[in-house]
């Protein structure tokens, strides 16, 4: 198992270079610094005393991979690679453009974005799974069939719809919450439960009624006869026969976001004014500050791959046919 | 009036999309096991009414595909001169919706505007009231910010929707295919490459990926303003490196689903039988791989479609959308969440936004439901 | 007392979907009984309905399918007047446990359908009900080890949830009587915490009977209990199914397409065709004397040690599909001696001798024998004894075959295989190191000659397959050497090999996957002559259509898609294919085990006929012991990887030397016969 874990981690290092090189052929090479430095200098100011002077206070002066005016070592160092990419490594994240140090950012809106996001995972999980679960047992009826045409219906609406709709109706109709805003502490909850309920309906037909295609594919196997066959109810065939070996296929989409909760929802966030990751990062790409992205792009690639190591490690637990080696 | 066609990158590509297409309707013909599963689908109720409604759609993008400047009035003698502003045939066809402009917003079928202005009556006195419409009760739908028809908005959007979902899809399958097969069929050190390029993509989220891509394309669009001649082009060009940036980005569920596909059919007896004739490996791929993985090729297609559509909207209000210029659903919504503050509420505009793109998400999902049942044994019964 | 009986049973499938709605009727009109510790064997070929019968006993049709008519009755102790009439028992089959006394002196025989209705008929049952019934006093077992088990569960949880259900035992004492349940089908206690993916097939097929044993059935039923197990491990489970019926006086319904596994199995034997039962008699009577045309004719078409060089009867046709809208016998179009009656009116069920029932106008008359006489008593008196009787019924037939001459090649034989090798390493840890190797194949060798069939026999995983593949090159082999025509293979590269690949080539088991769907049967064909030999289009389409004839297939089949043949067809198109390029061997792995037997005898038949025409060297795969003593010259027997034992066909069959060929011998069914 330790002997797995640390492969898996040894096989995240060339992932992790690659986003990296990916993301500094992007920002730097495609576009180079002179680039930015025009875009945040605006039109009127371009001169190249100002890029120069841009640059400098920004950082971008150095080369990008060969630095052949430093000496020894500091040749392959002392560069934009290293300065901007590879730090990332030792979550070195640098500055913002407007020199707030990203880092510090991050340890203090992660807490926002998880107030928001771990209920609504936990939650929703909880609700899909239910949904899909009585759509199953009562597979073949009336029931089942609305649901699913439900389910669809609900799939075929932008998300954007149901956060207006979501703070129209309750925020501005009928009063219930405030419409955006964040507040830390005691209060939170106010300011959460809208978000929390508004991801929950949007989530539901996708999520629903793909849990249910994977419940009916199972119900389908023959091992599910065979517990029929001992005489077993519906019901325990449903939840412990089904729901088991679902949870397998249910586990390879859900454990590997776990760790991305940190970063919280863009849209969400955005809409709702919660001070955490997402919206910090919506701000980042709206304001063209290619720091932030650039290390929430490596944040997000590292979290997806500690998802896949737990991922695996779930499946431990839920499939005991696997074992890690 | 004169016109002169113009072909926009976009337009283009279309082309090649409906011909690649008529091609392969062309080519299988007389193939029964490649129609009969259509068959089924148009033969059942759901499939034919949600293929007509997609049809619709279809229909209204192809108009506003075609496109042309007009010629401007210019002396005897002198070179022709062409407007900086592209038409295309649906722009023709509904001009007057698009040239009826009112100043601002107007409800639906309206007689007045939203707003009350000074206005002097006809006594001459100024007073604060709703000022007539200059052609009131023509605006089904209403009219926007700018005064302009919230129908018309609501058709030029559907060119826009379908053209991500279609042409993302145009873009990706070439890698999905190429990546997907070569990693099942050859596996080794093809495989180890081409895993750890898709995981290495997947690992980065989704719209941070489009994002800074995104950026990027605006920046040198922006760093290049001299190669556009018209603001169409312009925006043109930004659809398709959004449409590319999808595709790039987006082959990856897909090469997935196809590796694991390759990886079951390279074992199996038929391929094993024209290996033992020394059959090559292009021709194994192109003969016995390839048209068995089809099915699920389209039922991915099919199903990605209405994913991309909901995926325009988001991105567009994330600003990584389309050009702000250009009309979309998603700039539709956006330029119209911020009015709902606003008392009594303009609703009309997120309506429209809402009813036209429901109707075609919902008839695509619902289509790709069909296809997937008639092309996909294993979903049989699922429903 | 106990026991079951079905009446009247109709099953129905809706197909063809909401725009084009069919009923199908996959079983129309099924009567049986079972009585108290008695086997009843339901036997018939692929698509006859036997499955569906189960299923609908058990209330687990699948979607779509429905109870249209009919009744299920279980007598059981709960209800003392409902004693059923019971069979005339066999004294070799009166066990001791056997509650003989209970038997009407002579045996009654009361016809199965006419008896009084007595105990609860199962599809009046509420759902709830019903679940007491399944699992307790009805159960079933089902075909495949591999998936009838759930992965996640240990067999201890799948063994208590029955006991909870049916005995509501639960903690130690339903530990103890999962134990005393593993023990009773042969599992030791520490299975007991084992997932079902550390058991091997046939110990899986034994938890499963255990689970089904726990809610102590008065009858079982088993599904094709031992189709998707080795021959050994099939020996043992039929044991065990024997011995726990016998013991436990329970009632066992086998549905089986095997002749020699009913035969061992059953008391009496129903054979169904096309959704009825077309025979229904007591064991002994059924095989020395079969009365419907259609049950003559199984037995007519399966090979034999005894009809080895001989023609195996074909039985011409398929079976209708269950939409098909009958009015005469449904047997009518492929019975060899149907007349002007049988195509207008369906025949009732006549008891040609007590107890022995017929559903054939020609069984009418008492006492009638017809073709039986020809084929069985006297097949059956040669048979008896099986692979052990040496000496009879060996022909000299096969001999004379060999007779005729065929080009020799350098050293005599078309396929020359020394010491082959394939390993495959394991690979292990944190750098992947190579840390040991399955050796699949080890050390090999093996000749086949011209116009000779070699056939090479071994269970699952022995390495066989690999073999074939290994000789092909499609693996590359680790040592070792392989000679075609005299010419070593190894080394061979590019042009070289490519052209040697046109003198062997393999056709393989499963007729669905072995072509391609996407491909017309004329593309299927010109695929191998493309790419081996250049001909010319015109010399391409003549050569097509002379190998459509030569397999027997119309003309017509070039334009057309794979799915629109039946699996008999399409093992004729992959042979066609194969023979497309002019091989001199031909590796048949397995070529007729997805077969239904009279289909099996077709391809037997053609392959015969191929192997004549063209002095054809066969290496046949296979695990069926009665094909190998029909056709093979010599016999090679493999395990682990190696050949253990090797001879003439003759010689070996009726004197193994070698244990494992011993056991293998002993294991194939129908010894008794």
């Amino acid at each position: 198992m330790l002997n797995y874990i640390l492969r898996r981690l040894l096989y995240a290092i060339p992932i992790l270079l690659g986003v990296n090189l990916l993301t500094f052929a992007l920002f730097f090479m495609v576009n180079t610094p002179d680039d930015m430095a025009r875009i945040h200098l605006g039109a009127k100011h371009v001169t190249p005393e100002a890029i120069t002077r841009w640059k400098v206070e920004h950082g971008y002066d150095k080369p990008l991979f060969l630095n052949s005016a430093a000496a020894g070592v500091e040749k392959a160092t002392d560069t934009l690679f290293v300065e901007k990419s590879l730090k990332l490594f030792v979550l070195d994240f640098g500055a913002a453009d407007d020199g707030r140090d990203i880092a510090r950012e991050i340890g203090q809106r992660m807490w926002p974005s998880l107030a928001i996001a771990l209920p609504t995972f936990l939650v929703g999980l909880l609700a899909y799974l239910s949904f899909a679960l009585l759509l199953v047992f009562f597979r073949g009826t009336a029931l089942d069939t609305g649901g699913v045409i439900l389910c669809v219906a609900l799939m075929s609406i932008s998300g954007l719809f149901y956060v207006i709709g979501g703070q129209y109706l309750m925020g501005k109709l009928w009063h219930w919450f405030p419409i955006s805003g964040y507040q830390p502490g005691l209060d939170a909850w106010k300011f959460m439960v809208m978000p929390v309920l508004v991801s929950l309906i949007g989530g539901i037909g996708d999520s629903s009624r793909f849990y249910r295609a994977l419940f009916i594919e199972e119900i389908g196997k023959d091992y599910v006869r065979t517990a029929r066959a001992k005489g077993l109810s519906d019901l325990r065939v449903l939840f412990k026969h089904v729901l088991g070996n679902a949870m397998i296929p249910i586990l390879t989409g859900v454990v590997v976001v776990i760790p991305r909760l940190f970063m919280g929802s863009l849209i969400i966030e955005s809409f709702f004014g919660i001070p955490g990751l997402g919206s910090y990062t919506i701000d980042a790409i709206q304001a063209q500050d290619f720091a932030i992205v650039r290390s929430m792009v490596f944040l997000g690639s590292l979290l997806y791959i500690v998802g896949l190591v737990l991922t695996d490690i779930s499946y431990t637990w839920a499939d005991p046919r696997v074992r890690l080696e | 009036m004169t016109i002169k066609p113009v072909l926009l990158w976009s337009d283009a590509l279309i082309l090649l999309l409906l011909l690649t297409v008529a091609a392969l309707v062309w080519l299988a013909r007389k193939n029964d096991t490649f129609r009969a599963p259509w068959r089924q689908v148009m033969a059942s109720r759901m499939g034919s009414a949600t293929a007509l409604i997609l049809a619709v759609y279809a229909g209204i993008g192809l108009l506003d595909s075609m496109h042309y400047v007009e010629r401007l009035p210019s002396a005897p003698g002198q070179q022709a001169q062409y407007s900086g502003e592209v038409f295309s045939a649906l722009d023709a066809l509904l001009k007057p919706l698009r040239v009826n402009v009112e100043k601002t917003y107007s409800a639906p079928l309206a007689t007045h505007l939203y707003a009350k202005e000074t206005v002097q009556g006809p006594d001459g006195v100024e007073r604060r009231d709703y000022p007539p419409l200059k052609h009131p009760g023509s605006h089904l739908l209403g009219t926007d910010k700018v005064g302009q028809d919230v129908l018309y908005l609501s058709l030029k959007s559907i060119r826009t929707g379908l053209l991500i979902g279609t042409l993302t899809t145009l873009i990706m399958l070439p890698f999905a295919l190429a990546l997907g097969i070569a990693a099942g069929y050859f596996g080794g050190r093809i495989d180890d490459a081409i895993q750890y390029l898709y995981t290495t993509l997947n690992s980065i989220p989704g719209v941070l990926l489009i994002a800074a891509a995104v950026l990027v394309v605006q920046v040198q669009i922006e760093a290049h303003a001299e190669l556009f001649d018209t603001a169409a082009a312009r925006s043109d060009v930004r659809l398709l490196a959004l449409c590319a940036i999808l595709g790039v980005t987006g082959w990856t569920g897909l090469a997935r689903l196809l590796r694991a596909e390759a990886l079951k059919l390279r074992e199996l007896e038929f391929v094993q039988a024209a290996r033992a004739f020394g059959v090559t490996d292009a021709r194994i791929l192109l003969r016995h791989l390839l048209p068995n993985v089809m099915h699920l090729v389209l039922i991915t297609v099919v199903i990605d479609f209405s994913g991309l559509v909901l995926a325009e909207a988001v991105l567009s209000y994330v600003g990584v959308g389309v050009d702000p210029g250009m009309i979309s659903f998603g700039n539709m919504i956006n330029g119209a969440r911020l009015e709902l503050a606003r008392e009594p509420v303009v609703w009309w505009q997120l309506a429209a936004a809402f009813v036209f793109m429901f109707v075609l998400v919902l008839a695509a999902n619902l289509f790709a439901d069909q296809v997937r049942d008639a092309l996909d044994p294993k979903s049989r019964g699922r429903k | 007392m106990s026991g079951l009986v079905v009446e009247n049973l109709r099953v129905e499938i809706a197909a063809g979907g909401a725009s084009n709605p069919r009923v199908l009727k996959p079983v129309d009109g099924v009567s049986f009984e079972i009585g108290a510790n008695e086997c009843v064997a339901l036997l018939g070929e692929s698509g006859c309905g036997k499955s569906l019968t189960a299923l609908a006993l058990m209330r687990l049709l699948p979607d779509g399918g429905r109870v249209a008519s009919g009744s299920v009755r279980l007598a059981g102790v709960d209800d003392p007047h409902a004693a059923l009439p019971t069979r005339q028992v066999d004294a070799e089959f009166i066990s001791a446990e056997a509650p003989t006394t209970s038997l009407p002196p002579g045996g009654a025989q009361l016809p199965p359908w006419g008896g009084p209705a007595a105990g609860v008929d199962l599809f009046a049952l509420t759902e709830a009900e019903m679940g007491e019934v399944r699992g307790g006093r009805l159960a079933m077992i089902f075909q495949e080890p591999q998936t009838s088990l759930n992965p996640v569960m240990t067999v201890a949880e799948q063994i208590d949830e029955a006991l909870m259900a049916h005995r509501g035992l639960t903690g130690a004492a339903a530990r103890a009587e999962a134990i005393r349940l593993l023990e009773a089908v042969g599992l030791s206690a520490d299975k007991l915490d084992s997932y079902p993916f550390q058991l091997s097939g046939g110990q899986r097929q034994r938890a499963l009977i255990a689970m089904m044993l726990a809610g102590e059935p008065e009858v079982l039923i088993a599904d094709e209990p031992t189709t998707a197990l080795d021959v050994t491990v099939q020996a043992q489970i039929l044991k065990l199914l024997k011995d726990l019926q016998q013991q436990r006086g329970m009632s066992l319904l086998l549905i089986t397409h095997d002749l020699d596994v009913a035969h061992d199995m059953a008391d009496r034997v129903a054979v169904m065709y096309a959704g009825q039962i077309v025979e229904w008699a007591p064991s002994n009577a059924l095989y020395t004397s079969p009365r419907h045309p259609y049950t003559q004719k199984l037995f007519a078409v399966l090979p034999r040690l005894d009809r080895r060089g001989e023609r195996l009867d074909s039985l011409p046709g398929r079976v209708p599909g269950p939409g098909t809208d009958f009015t005469g016998c449904r047997f009518a179009d492929r019975c060899p001696v149907a007349f002007e009656r049988c195509r207008v009116e369906a025949p009732a069920f006549h008891e040609a001798t007590p107890g022995h029932f017929a559903r054939c106008h020609l069984a009418e008359a008492v006492g009638w024998v017809s073709q039986a006489k020809r084929d069985s008593p006297e097949g059956v008196t040669q048979r008896l004894g099986g692979f052990g009787s040496t000496d009879v019924g060996l022909r000299d037939k096969a001999a004379i075959t060999l007779c005729l001459t065929y080009p020799t090649y350098k050293g005599g034989y078309v396929l020359d295989v020394r010491d082959l090798a394939v390993h495959f390493p394991i690979r292990k840890g944190l750098l992947k190191r190579t840390i040991g190797h399955v050796k699949a194949v080890d050390g090999v060798s093996l000749s086949v000659k011209a116009g000779e069939t070699l056939a090479l026999v071994g269970e699952s995983g022995c390495g066989k397959t690999t073999l074939a593949r290994a000789i092909l090159r499609l693996i590359e082999p680790t040592a070792g050497q392989v000679s075609l025509l005299g010419e070593p293979l190894a080394g061979l590269q590019g042009e070289a090999l490519r052209r040697k690949r046109a003198e062997m080539q393999i056709v393989f088991q499963d007729p669905f996957s072995s072509l391609n769907p996407r491909m017309k049967v004329g593309e299927i064909l010109a695929e191998g002559m493309a790419a081996l030999l250049s001909l010319s289009a015109a010399a391409q389409r003549e050569r097509v259509a002379d190998l459509l004839n030569q397999v027997g297939l119309p003309a017509d089949a070039i334009g057309r898609y794979p799915h629109e043949f039946s699996g008999g067809q399409r093992q004729r198109i992959a042979i066609a294919r194969a023979l497309a390029v002019e091989p001199k061997l031909l590796i048949l792995d397995e070529p007729t085990s997805a077969l239904d037997v009279s289909v099996q005898a077709q391809i037997l038949n053609l392959l015969a006929d191929l192997q004549q025409k063209h002095g054809l060297a066969y290496l046949f795969i296979t695990h069926n012991l009665s094909v190998v003593s029909y056709l093979a010259h010599r016999v090679a027997v493999m395990q682990g990887g190696k050949i253990v034992e090797a001879g003439e066909a003759e010689i070996l069959l009726a004197r193994p030397e070698n244990a494992y060929t011993r056991l293998l011998l002993d294991s194939a069914p129908g010894k008794g016969r």
